[in-house]
Order: C-alpha cells, then structure tokens, then sequence
C-alpha cells in the first residue's frame, strides 16, 4: 500500500512541478517584456528550459532539463559585466534561488542574442553561500 | 512434419517458469527499491514543501533591478559613505549602518529605492 501511495504522490508531484515551472517562466518572461515594453530595461529578456551542465547536479535536479537559460535580445553583444548582472541580480533574491533548485533547476546560464559568449552559475553552490552569509 | 504450433506451445510452456521466478525476483527488487526510496523521499519532500511556500517572488523587481539597480547603488554608495560625515559621529553611525544595508540589497532596486529615501531623511544627501 505504501508503494502505491509513494508511486500516486510521485505522479501528482511531477505534474506539480511541471506546473510550477512553467509557472515561474511564464512569470519571468511576462515581467521581462513588460519591462521591455514600457522602456524600464534596454534588453528583452527570454527565459526557457535547457540542458544543465551535468556537473552542476543536485538531489532535486531533473534528468533532462535541468538548466534555467536567460536570452538576452540584445541585437549586439553584451559586455561580460552586462551579462554578469543578470545573473548576479537573479542569484540575489535568494528566494528564487531556493525555488529553482527544488524545482530541479542546477544551472543558470546567461547569454545574448549575438555571439557565443554566456555565463552559467551553479544554483546549489549559491544557495550554501547564501547560507554562509545568513550566519 | 513437424507440428510447429505443438512445438511452439511446448517450448513456451517449459520456460515460462524459469521467465516468471526471474520477473518475481524483480519485481521484488523493485519493490525494495522504492520502499527504501520512498523513505528518503518524505525528508526531501518536506524540504521542498517549505520552499514553495516561502512567499511570492517580484519578478517585475528582479527583471528591472538587472539593468537599473548598479546605478542607483554606486550613486548611493558613495553618498552614504561615513567619512562624509565625519566630524558628525551620530550621522557618521547612520551612514554606517545604511551603507551596509545598500550593499546588501545591491541588486535589488525596490530596497534601494527605500534606502535613497531613507537616507534623504536621515542624512539629508
């Protein structure tokens, strides 16, 4: 009976999630364009769904797409200082952080439009330094 | 000839023993796996619990804090800076304690834009 009721509670926490994530891009991508829109930021920003760095993992990652990816639609390419700035200001709200981690998200990754440069963070990593720092 | 179905039928019957003590043997595997698994689960689970119900995030915040909140803190951390007020030890213990606070929030522009006003109060910048 436990079996079951572990395989059940698997199944409703796995569409849980789903939601939960498509929630939380949906949310970032709605606030970016707004933003965009009314000229409060200078880029669009797209969030989505990608593979994460494999080394990157943790007991709550996803097998697959355990990667958070910030599109920055630039039309040029961003200085690393731009691009760090995105990422530090998403690895700030510690909050966030801790959402994306149980949601299975390991790796952040920042990157532009034009050209190959990005960044990626390991999202467990800033959690413990954001622990440290609460201490 | 061969009767090929009574051959077949045969074959099928003699091994079906063997196939089914090996799917026993895994299914009971399996079932000890996800025993042991699902005890592991509850703490994970309950962690995660917490976590989502920590409280709504301000993405417009975050969003915007990108691209403006640098600015902000820069021209704050400077203005806030207790040598300024040198001569002045209690505004000197204000300055202090809101530079701290700004570096802090430095990529967070709603709680910088708290601290500005704060400081225009406190410290007349």
């Amino acid at each position: 009976m436990a079996i079951i009721t572990n395989l059940w509670n698997r199944i409703i926490e796995w569409f849980e999630d789903r939601q939960s994530r498509a929630a939380l891009i949906r949310g970032f991508n709605r606030s970016a364009k707004e933003a965009f829109v009314h000229g409060e930021v200078p880029v669009l920003m797209e969030a989505s769904v990608s593979r994460g760095d494999p080394s990157y993992r943790h007991m709550y990652s996803k097998m697959l797409d355990s990667g958070f990816r910030i599109k920055a639609y630039a039309g040029r390419q961003l200085s690393k200082q731009d691009i760090m700035a995105i990422g530090a200001t998403i690895l700030a709200n510690d909050t966030l952080v801790r959402r994306m981690v149980v949601l299975g998200w390991d790796t952040l990754q920042v990157h532009c439009d034009v050209g190959n440069y990005g960044c990626q963070w390991r999202l467990y990593e800033m959690i413990m330094i954001g622990q440290q720092n609460n201490r | 000839m061969v009767d090929t179905l009574a051959v077949s039928s045969q074959s099928g019957h003699s091994g079906i023993n063997v196939w089914m003590i090996v799917a026993f043997v895994e299914l009971g595997i399996i079932i000890l796996l996800l025993l042991v698994r699902g005890k592991q689960d509850n703490a994970k689970m309950e962690a995660k619990k917490r976590v989502l119900q920590e409280g709504d995030i301000d993405m417009q915040n975050i969003v915007t804090s990108a691209f403006n909140a640098e600015p902000i803190y820069k021209e704050l951390i400077v203005k806030c800076h207790p040598d300024r007020y040198a001569p002045d030890e209690a505004k000197m213990a204000i300055a202090d304690e809101l530079s701290s606070r700004i570096t802090k929030s430095k990529h967070d522009l709603k709680a910088l834009a708290a601290l500005r006003q704060e400081a225009e109060e406190k410290l007349n910048i």
